[in-house]
């Protein structure tokens, strides 16, 4: 009898714990911070907030504020490894715009274009454009699968916001397209898995880019309705206009004809000339009517040593104004090939650190004292003209909004309506139909105006040139992430018909190599998957 | 029969806070950082339930065992900015996670005639971090042995004790990857404050994608060893040789993976697949046995060769294969491989151009490709190297007892094994020398080896021989019975550990984890004088 119930208890014990234990082993995430992807969305506010890591991907590199840890990719110091502080590198850096005195690895490499295909920083970027496009690709998917079941406001925002996504990574294949060409290639039908990407070429990623710009569009919210800092129609008329423009450059035929199309719809849709230009650049720019689409930073929410915090930071130095941040880094200014085509030398800061000429777009610091005009220690700060065009402070000179001494609260302005006049500038001198010469003189010329105060710094259509109009664009856009690719589109990046101090690693400046015109493809990335192939000359 | 019931809990708890003058550097920019608290709990829980039943047969010993394992590894946490809970700024960042592990197994222990011996071992392993459909792993093994010198034909002799062949042949589950909770799980990581994105005027917290393999399952690692154990002079000489072949598939490993293929650059997956084969000797003399006077000599010897047989992702063999070894300094770069045909984590660089005096030629290589232009843009240009893993393992101990006084000693011998100086490669640059806030820097040394100014991070000359000699550990001891005539008996004992090494290494410490040296942290040399009394 003692025996049996023994044996019962035995089968008793063993029973319940064979039930109900093994069932443990089917585990949800108890992490209050982690959920799965089967029971994150349950709500239109869960979607909203995936959509915004997608946004968040361009100006921060991971869930922790103040680049403190969760970063996205491993094997890169977060801050390091932002999105946007890459990018200006790389489009400004190896530019006349942007020269670097720091030694963090290869980054002189840049602007003295002697790049390797193990660059770290190139590699940083690349490794960030497809960051943002897997998780664009992963948004898709959910919004695809919850379409069919939702309706009224939730329906109608997951398809604005899906074509946000669908924008997006658009934007980041752009990037892609005009920094490395072929590419590795992704969308939403690619699971998440261990796989190797297929390659492709930069034709078919124009193709691809276009039809998925066009396709989103109408899904967009209507230009200049949408919420501050998200992307609308003009975000994706704006990127159209842009592939368009560049298109001799990545598929070899112009589509001027094109870039007016969408041109004239940005201009058309409202948006309007900041009256004043600083404050594109300052810590109130989100109030500004000319941004089409910022990256958004702010001091105290949207946190990192990346992104315009690096941006500011690293230009500040020597003796320069500190507008709003805690103290300068020293790493970047502008060189004097770049300054005088604002007619400013060296003369000018006689008697001034801050001259500024009659086109006040030229903001610029010099210290006759501490300060040298030549540049013949590339890391010495110093040496070469200070830039400050970008502050945290208000356009009034009031404390930033969420002011933090170290983050910034300036956006990075990445589209504005001034570079759209411009392009249309640009797309009908080089024949494309659409525009014409007088509408083109007339938006010059208001910026001009705007930059002069008056009509004194108005042109003619004679002097309405191309040279005219990539220096123009530099006056306009300069140390806003265009320089390189107006460069390219120009034929002055590479070659001899421009040069500039130190590009080639030579003090007065020698011709490159054309195959510069593109980064190389990271050797990790070419290593790790079969399919790619390494662009030709690296 | 016998019915038996483990149950266990361990209960870890830490709390800190690391506060920092307000004058530094970061504290300064940033107030928030000033005071870093942390926080956490584990507790592991251990179930172990089985039945044994014996029972002997005239010749025939059986002795069946069944059971049931349940374990749960729970840990939880809080990492703040304490002391500006009301600051703005202040993150309050809570964590919790678990996983679980749980196992049926039975064994079963026959024996016949006291001389021949088999056991079969059966497992079913379950864990938390594989999808239900890999969950399981089913882990046989079998072994038998043969006591020869029970046989009547044989016998035991003057000189042999006892001598024992076995063969074995087994399966096991690794599913240890370390704080990896839910690899298999696609979730979603929420952001913190600081980490919020602006919509209109609001700031909205984000939700992350987390990378993750829904295919993980278990690694198994397959062994084979046949051994002979001896005991020979009335056991004053003892010891086993051994030849294994371990195979390991489904290799987990956190590895780079395409851009593009995943929400990360790196990824927990399956592998591939790896052979280990070796020797192993062992080998325990009694020298001297005195009253007076003892001394006791083992030394062990393993060979062990590793190769990888197969990599998961394709079996193109044109593939260059899947980097790993991740270095300090630079985004996600890699010095070690995982290729077919080649050692596990076989380092993968380019040869190091040297000029007349012997000193290296910054960013000259060999252009291994003869593909010419930029040999350190090439991946045909790199070469691969050697391997972390030592060829020879050797340990030797001794234990000698003369009267009152013991004299212990044990150390180690490792060779061929490479480490790759990352130390060297990350820090001794002259670049880092000028600190751009207008200062100077210290840097190591090594630069004098190289004179390099800028990092490069796949010269060979980084990658050295880490052969060494360890004494790990030596020891002299008194030991008494009464002391001052009483009944007071105890020990005296005088000990060292992390003794001396001996190695033409010139980084810090040769005895590093998959041969990437970027600790910077020497390994402690102990002393201690320890007093015991008994009374």
């Amino acid at each position: 009898m003692k025996k049996n119930t023994f044996l019962i208890a035995v089968i008793l014990i063993t029973t319940f714990l064979f039930s109900s234990c093994v069932k443990d082993l089917n585990v949800e995430p108890i992490d209050p911070r982690v959920n799965t992807l089967n029971n994150v969305f349950k709500d239109q506010a869960a979607y909203k907030q995936a959509l915004a890591k997608i946004y968040a991907s361009y100006a921060i590199s991971g869930q922790t504020g103040g680049g403190g840890g969760s970063a996205d990719i491993q094997g890169i110091d977060e801050n390091f490894g932002n999105y946007v502080r890459q990018y200006w590198g790389l489009q400004e850096l190896s530019t006349d715009e942007a020269i670097i005195a720091w030694d963090d690895a290869t980054i002189k490499d840049f602007h003295w274009q002697t790049w390797s295909p193990n660059d770290v920083f190139t590699t940083a970027i690349y490794s960030r454009i497809f960051y943002t496009v897997t998780i664009c690709n992963e948004f898709i998917r959910n919004a695809n699968s919850k379409m069919g079941s939702v309706s009224g406001t939730f329906l109608s925002d997951l398809k604005a916001f899906k074509a946000e996504a669908r924008f997006l990574r658009a934007l980041s294949y752009w990037h892609a397209i005009d920094m490395f060409g072929n590419v590795p290639f992704v969308t939403e039908d690619d699971l998440p898995g261990a796989f190797f990407p297929k390659r492709i070429t930069r034709a078919d990623l124009f193709n691809y880019i276009e039809k998925e710009l066009k396709e989103m569009e109408t899904d967009l919210v209507p230009a200049r309705q949408n919420e501050y800092a998200r992307a609308d129609r003009g975000a994706a008329w704006f990127l159209l206009a842009k592939l368009y423009l560049n298109a001799k450059v990545y598929i070899g035929t112009e589509k001027n004809t094109e870039a007016l199309t969408y041109i004239n719809q940005v201009i058309a849709a409202g948006y309007s000339l900041d009256s004043n230009y600083g404050r594109l650049f300052s810590a109130d720019n989100s109030q500004s009517p000319e941004i089409i689409f910022p990256i958004a930073f702010d001091g105290q929410n949207t946190q990192q040593y990346g992104g315009m915090t690096f941006v500011l930071h690293a230009s500040n130095g020597g003796g320069m104004p500190l507008n709003g941040i805690d103290g300068g880094w020293g790493g970047i200014r502008t060189i004097k090939d770049f300054v005088s085509k604002f007619n400013i030398s060296e003369s000018d800061f006689a008697s001034t650190t801050q001259y500024q000429s009659s086109d006040k777009r030229g903001m610029f610091f010099f210290d006759k004292s501490s300060w040298e005009w030549e540049i013949t220690n590339v890391g010495t700060f110093t040496q070469g003209i200070g830039v400050t065009k970008f502050k945290n402070v208000t356009s009034t000179g009031g404390p930033a909004p969420n002011a933090h001494a170290t983050f910034v609260s300036t956006d990075f302005p990445m589209f504005r309506l001034a570079d759209a006049y411009l392009m249309y500038a640009e797309a009908v001198v080089r024949g494309g139909s659409g525009g014409n010469m007088a509408t083109a003189l007339g938006y010059v010329n208001t910026l001009r105006q705007r930059a002069y105060g008056n009509n004194s710094g108005d042109i003619n259509t004679s002097d309405l040139t191309l040279n005219f109009l990539l220096d123009e664009r530099g006056r306009e856009l300069y140390w806003e992430g265009h320089r390189r690719t107006d460069l390219i589109r120009f034929g002055q990046f590479t070659n001899g018909s421009y040069v500039w101090e130190w590009k080639g690693k030579v003090k007065n400046g020698i011709q490159t190599s054309s195959h510069r015109d593109l980064y190389p493809i990271p050797i990790n990335d070419l290593n790790a998957n079969p399919n790619l192939t390494q662009n030709v000359g690296y | 029969m016998k019915a038996t019931l483990n149950l266990g809990y361990d209960y870890y708890k830490t709390a800190g806070k690391d506060i920092t003058n307000t004058l530094a550097s970061w504290s300064y920019r940033e107030p928030e950082r000033q005071i870093v608290g942390y926080e956490q709990t584990k507790t592991n829980s251990l179930l172990d339930f089985y039945l044994n039943y014996k029972k002997e047969l005239g010749f025939n010993k059986i002795d069946i065992t069944g059971g049931y394992s349940y374990q749960h590894f729970y840990n939880e946490g809080v990492n703040s900015n304490a002391a500006a809970a009301t600051m703005v700024g202040a993150r309050v960042t809570p964590y919790k996670n678990e996983y679980f592990l749980i196992s049926f197994f039975g064994r079963l222990n026959y024996t016949l005639l006291d001389r021949y011996l088999l056991t079969a071992t059966l497992r079913d392993d379950g864990s938390s971090r594989f999808s239900e459909d890999n969950r399981w792993g089913l882990f046989p093994a079998v072994a038998v042995a043969w006591k020869l010198t029970e046989e009547p034909f044989i016998g035991k002799s003057k000189i042999v004790d006892e001598l024992k062949l076995r063969l074995s042949w087994g399966k096991t589950g690794q599913q240890d990857v370390g704080t990896n909770y839910y690899p298999y799980i696609p979730t979603y990581t929420g952001s913190t404050s600081g980490a919020y994105y602006q919509f209109g005027t609001a700031f909205y917290p984000t939700l992350r994608p987390d990378a993750y393999d829904a295919n993980l399952k278990w690694e198994t690692v397959t062994s084979l060893n046949a051994g002979l154990d001896f005991s020979l002079l009335n056991k004053r000489v003892s010891g086993s040789v051994e030849v294994y072949e371990n195979t390991s598939d489904d290799l987990l490993n956190s590895i780079p993976i395409p851009v593009g293929s995943n929400f990360s650059n790196f990824l927990l997956t399956n592998v591939g697949s790896m052979v280990n084969r070796g020797v192993e000797v062992g080998l325990n003399v009694t020298p001297i046995l005195q009253p007076d006077l003892s001394w006791e000599v083992g030394v062990n010897m393993t060979y062990n060769k590793n190769e990888i047989t197969k990599l998961t992702l394709t079996d193109d063999p044109a593939y260059t294969g899947v980097n790993t070894g991740g270095i300090s300094g630079g985004v996600g770069n890699t010095v070690q491989k995982f290729i077919v045909g080649y050692p596990s984590r076989v380092f993968f660089l380019f040869s190091q151009v040297l000029d007349a005096n012997g000193m290296p030629v910054e960013g000259l290589y060999v252009d291994k490709s003869g593909q010419g232009g930029n040999v350190s843009g090439n991946e045909l240009n790199k070469y691969y190297y050697k391997s972390p893993d030592p060829d020879y393992l050797v340990g030797i101990s001794s234990k000698i007892n003369y009267k009152n006084f013991d004299f212990i000693f044990s150390g180690r011998l490792s060779i061929g094994n490479y480490v790759y100086n990352n130390n060297a490669s990350n820090r001794a640059l002259y670049q880092q020398v000028y600190n751009q806030s207008g200062y100077l820097s210290n840097i190591l040394t090594d630069v004098r080896k190289t004179n390099f100014t800028t990092a490069q991070y796949w010269s060979s000359i980084y990658l050295e021989n880490a052969s060494y000699f360890k004494m790990d550990y030596i020891s002299l001891g008194y030991n008494f019975t009464s002391l001052f005539g009483n009944n007071l008996s105890g020990r005296i004992g005088l000990s060292v550990q992390n003794v001396f090494t001996i190695t033409d290494y010139t980084g810090l410490d040769p005895e590093v984890d998959n041969g990437i040296d970027n600790n910077i942290y020497p390994r402690p040399r102990t002393f201690m004088l320890s007093i015991s009394l008994n009374y």
